[in-house]
C-alpha cells in the first residue's frame, strides 16, 4: 500500500488484517493504535481551531522511489550557512545522501534508520509526573510508526561549536501529492553542546502533508539551541509534534519560526524533569492569505526548582488564522519553580484572525509565574510619525511590522537565519511594503 | 514660502480655527504664541497632515502649491518638516533605520540616488556630535524610553539631516530643563538660512530668548489677533494674554 484516494479512509484501511500483516509486529501495533484513535476532531479542546476536514478529503502516496531532486534545485533554496557540522538533507521526509554533508566529526554521530527497526519509544520515563493534555498528535505519531519510512538518530557528545543542519523539503514527486512521515530522535550527552537547525520548505508549491515527529532528550547540563524555520510554501500542509525531555541542569532554547504552510499545526511539549533544567522558546508566526498556523506548546514543570520562559509573536494579514494555545502545568512537588509566558500578535488586517489561550495550572504554592497575552494593530500615531519624515504609508507599516518581530529576530544569533527571515517577513508583506531599501 | 489664507478647521464638528490668515517668506523664523486651546497645536496638525481635521473653507499655499491636497509624505519629501510636541516612542525601529529609510525616501523624491553608507555614516555622526549626542543613539529604538530631552534633540537632529524648506516646531521646549534648551536652540539656529522658514509653536516666552523670531503672532480663538516683533514676546511676558483678549473681544 504506497497511495490512498482519500486520506481520511485511512483508519479504515489500516484496520485490515491483510494490510496489517505487510508490516512488522510493532508498526501493525501502531497501526492499531492509530485506528483505535482515530483522526482528531475540532469537539476535541486540544484540536478546537484545526479543522482536518479538507486535510482528510485528499489523496496521498508515499512511495519514496519517486523522490529525486537536483542539486542546483536544492542550493537555492537552502541557508547560506558559514559552516556547518554536519547537513543532512531530506525530501518528502526520505533521506537524501547525494545531497548531505556528511563529515565526521567526534562530537557527534549519527544514524538514517526506519521507524521498523527502530520503533520510538515513549518521549519520556513513566515515572515522570505526566501532563494529560499531552500527546495531542498521538493518531499522527502512531501513524507516523506505522507507514514512516525514516528516522534520523542524532547524538551530540561533545561541544559543537558548529551548527547541525537538518533540510526538510517538500516537492512535488508525480501527479499525486505525498504524505511524508519522518522521525527524528535527538540525545545530547551529559555535559554536550550544540545547535540544532531544522528547516522545512518547499521547492515549487506541492500540496504536500508532512509530518514529522521528534524527540530530544537533554542529559544532565547538556545544552542545546534548536532553529526550527518552517518556511514551506503556501499550498503545503504540516505537522509537527516535538517531545523534549530535560534532565538535570540541562538547557534547551528554542526559535520556533513559521512563515509559510496552508495549514500548520504544531505541538510542542517540553518536561523539566529534574531540578536545574531550563527552557526558553521563542517564536514567531507570519500568516498571511488564508493560512492557517497553530501552536500549542506544553511545559511541565515537573520537578523543583526549574525554570521556563516563553515568548511567542504573531502576525497575521488577509484572512489569517492563527492560533497560540500556551500551557504551563506546575506539579504539586515543584516548589520553587519561574514560568513566564508572553504571546503578542498583530493583525494587520480585518479579516485576520488570532485564538490566543495562556493555560496555566499550579499545584505548587512557593513558584513564581507570570502570563500575558496582547492583540493589537500598528500605532497609527507611529505610522504617521513615520510617513511625517517622508517614508510612504506601506513602507512604513512594513517596517513597523518587522519591528514587532525584531524581538524575536534579536534572539537569533545564526546571521544566515536572521537574514533569511527579515527577508522573509519583509517579503511577504502585501507587494507595495517595499522593504528593499531599509533591510 | 508659506501662504495661510482664511484657513477655518473642524474637530469632532467644533470650528477650532476660524480664519487664519499668515505669511511667512523665505528665511524667516515666525512664533506662534497664545493661550491653552487657542488652535496652536490643530495649526501644526493640519500643515503636517494629520488625520481628524476637517478643513472647511480657507487655503495653505506652500512654494506655489496647494498644501492640503499632498499626502502627508509628500509634504515631507516637499521639504515640510514638523518637530513633534510629544514625539512617540516606535519600539524595535533603530533611529538609524528611520534616519536612512526618511532621507532615501526623500532622495527619491527629488530623483537623486540613494545615499552611500560611508557618507551617510559620516552625515549622521556629524549631526550627532553636533547635538551632543553619543553614537548609541543610532542603534536605539527611535525614542524608545529617551528622557524628555532626549527626545526634542533627537527631533532636531532628524531636522539637521534631512534639511526640510519649512520646519514647524510644535512646543519643541515643553518638557526641556535649560540645558537641553539650549542645546536644542542651537540646533535650531543652526539651521537659520536665507531659504528656510521656521514657524515654532510655543506657549512660554523663554524659548524666544534662545532662539529669536522675526515675527510674533498671538493666536487666540481660532484667529491671529495681534503680530509684532520680539517685543511683543516681552509684552506678553509682562502683560499676559487678558488685555490682548479684551482689545480683540
Amino acid at each position: 500500500m504506497n497511495q490512498i484516494e482519500r486520506l481520511g479512509d485511512l483508519p479504515s484501511l489500516l484496520a485490515d488484517p491483510q494490510q496489517q500483516a505487510k508490516l512488522t509486529p510493532q508498526q501493525a501495533q501502531a497501526a492499531q493504535e492509530f485506528c483505535r484513535l482515530g483522526w482528531p476532531t475540532t469537539r476535541d479542546e486540544n484540536w478546537k481551531y484545526a479543522d482536518l476536514k479538507a486535510l482528510l478529503k485528499q489523496g496521498f502516496q508515499w512511495d519514496p522511489s519517486l523522490v529525486k531532486l537536483e542539486d542546483t534545485q536544492l542550493e537555492a533554496a537552502w541557508l547560506p550557512l558559514a559552516t556547518a557540522a554536519i547537513r543532512l538533507v531530506f525530501v518528502n521526509g526520505v533521506f537524501a545522501p547525494e545531497h548531505s554533508q556528511q563529515t565526521a566529526h567526534a562530537q557527534v554521530s549519527y544514524q538514517v534508520t526506519t521507524p521498523a527497526e527502530h520503533p520510538l519509544t515513549a518521549a519520556y520515563p513513566a515515572q515522570v509526573a505526566q501532563d494529560k493534555k499531552a500527546n495531542a498528535q498521538a493518531a499522527f505519531c502512531a501513524l507516523n510508526q506505522a507507514l514512516g519510512k525514516t528516522q534520523l538518530q542524532l547524538k551530540v557528545q561533545g561541544c559543537l561549536d558548529t551548527p547541525i543542519y537538518l533540510v526538510y523539503l517538500s516537492t512535488q514527486a508525480s501527479e499525486q501529492a505525498y504524505l511524508s512521515l519522518s522521525q527524528l530522535k535527538v540525545e545530547v550527552a551529559s555535559g554536550a553542546q550544540a545547535t540544532l537547525i531544522e528547516h522545512h520548505l518547499s521547492l515549487g508549491s506541492p500540496n504536500n502533508c508532512s509530518h514529522r515527529q521528534a524527540q530530544i532528550q537533554l542529559d544532565a547540563g547538556a545544552q542545546l539551541k534548536h532553529y526550527y524555520i518552517q518556511e514551506l510554501a503556501n499550498t503545503d500542509q504540516h505537522l509537527s509534534q516535538l517531545d523534549v525531555y530535560q534532565t538535570r541542569d540541562s538547557h534547551f532554547t528554542s526559535q520556533h519560526i513559521n512563515l509559510g504552510g496552508k495549514w500548520v499545526r504544531h505541538d510542542l511539549d517540553v518536561v523539566l524533569a529534574e531540578p536545574g533544567a531550563h527552557v526558553e522558546l521563542d517564536g514567531l508566526f507570519f500568516a498571511a492569505g488564508r493560512q492557517f498556523i497553530d501552536t500549542h506548546t506544553r511545559i511541565n514543570h515537573a520537578a523543583g526548582h526549574t525554570y521556563s520562559q516563553e515568548n511567542y509573536k504573531g502576525i497575521l494579514n488577509a484572512k489569517a488564522q492563527g492560533v497560540f494555545n500556551g500551557r504551563v502545568l506546575v506539579q504539586p512537588q515543584s516548589q520553587k519553580i519561574e514560568a513566564h509566558q508572553n504571546n503578542a500578535n498583530l493583525l494587520l488586517a480585518d479579516g485576520a484572525q488570532i485564538n490566543t489561550k495562556p493555560e496555566l495550572e499550579i499545584y505548587a504554592d512557593d513558584v513564581k509565574c507570570s502570563h500575558g497575552a496582547t492583540t493589537g494593530r500598528l500605532n497609527e500615531e507611529a505610522v504617521f510619525a513615520l510617513r511625517s519624515r517622508g517614508i510612504d504609508e506601506t513602507q512604513a507599516r512594513g517596517l513597523l511590522t518587522l519591528a514587532f518581530a525584531n524581538e524575536i529576530l534579536d534572539n537569533i544569533e545564526i546571521l544566515a537565519i536572521h537574514q533569511r527571515i527579515e527577508e522573509a517577513i519583509a517579503g511577504r508583506l502585501p507587494a507595495a511594503y517595499n522593504l528593499k531599501g531599509v533591510l | 514660502m508659506l501662504e495661510i489664507q482664511d484657513l477655518h478647521v473642524r474637530v469632532d464638528d467644533k470650528p477650532i480655527l476660524k480664519g487664519l490668515n499668515l505669511h511667512l517668506g523665505a528665511g524667516e523664523v515666525h512664533a506662534i504664541m497664545g493661550p491653552n486651546g487657542a488652535g496652536k497645536s490643530t495649526l501644526s496638525a493640519v500643515l503636517a497632515g494629520r488625520e481628524g481635521y476637517e478643513i472647511t473653507s480657507g487655503s495653505v499655499q506652500y512654494q506655489g502649491q496647494d498644501l492640503l491636497a499632498m499626502s502627508v509624505e509628500e509634504r515631507a519629501c516637499a521639504g515640510v518638516m514638523l518637530g513633534f510636541q510629544y514625539p512617540v516612542e516606535i519600539p524595535g525601529v533603530k533611529n538609524v533605520y528611520l534616519l536612512k529609510a526618511a532621507l532615501n525616501a526623500q532622495r527619491k523624491a527629488r530623483g537623486e540616488a540613494e545615499i552611500d553608507a560611508p557618507s551617510f555614516m559620516k552625515l549622521v555622526r556629524e549631526h550627532l556630535a553636533f547635538m551632543k549626542m553619543d553614537n548609541s543613539f543610532l542603534h536605539r529604538a527611535v525614542n524608545e524610553g529617551f528622557s524628555g530631552g532626549e527626545k526634542k534633540r533627537n527631533e532636531i537632529l532628524q531636522m539637521l539631516i534631512l534639511q526640510p524648506h519649512l520646519a514647524i516646531l510644535d512646543e519643541i521646549d515643553s518638557g526641556l530643563d535649560i540645558d537641553a534648551l539650549k542645546i536644542v536652540a542651537e540646533g535650531v539656529n543652526s539651521l537659520r538660512s536665507a531659504s528656510r522658514s521656521m514657524l515654532m509653536i510655543t506657549h512660554y516666552q523663554r524659548l524666544l530668548d534662545y532662539i529669536v523670531p522675526d515675527h510674533i503672532h498671538v493666536l487666540a480663538d481660532g484667529q491671529i489677533i495681534k503680530s509684532g516683533d520680539k517685543g511683543l514676546a516681552l509684552e506678553l511676558e509682562a502683560r499676559g494674554y487678558d488685555w490682548l483678549l479684551e482689545d480683540a473681544g
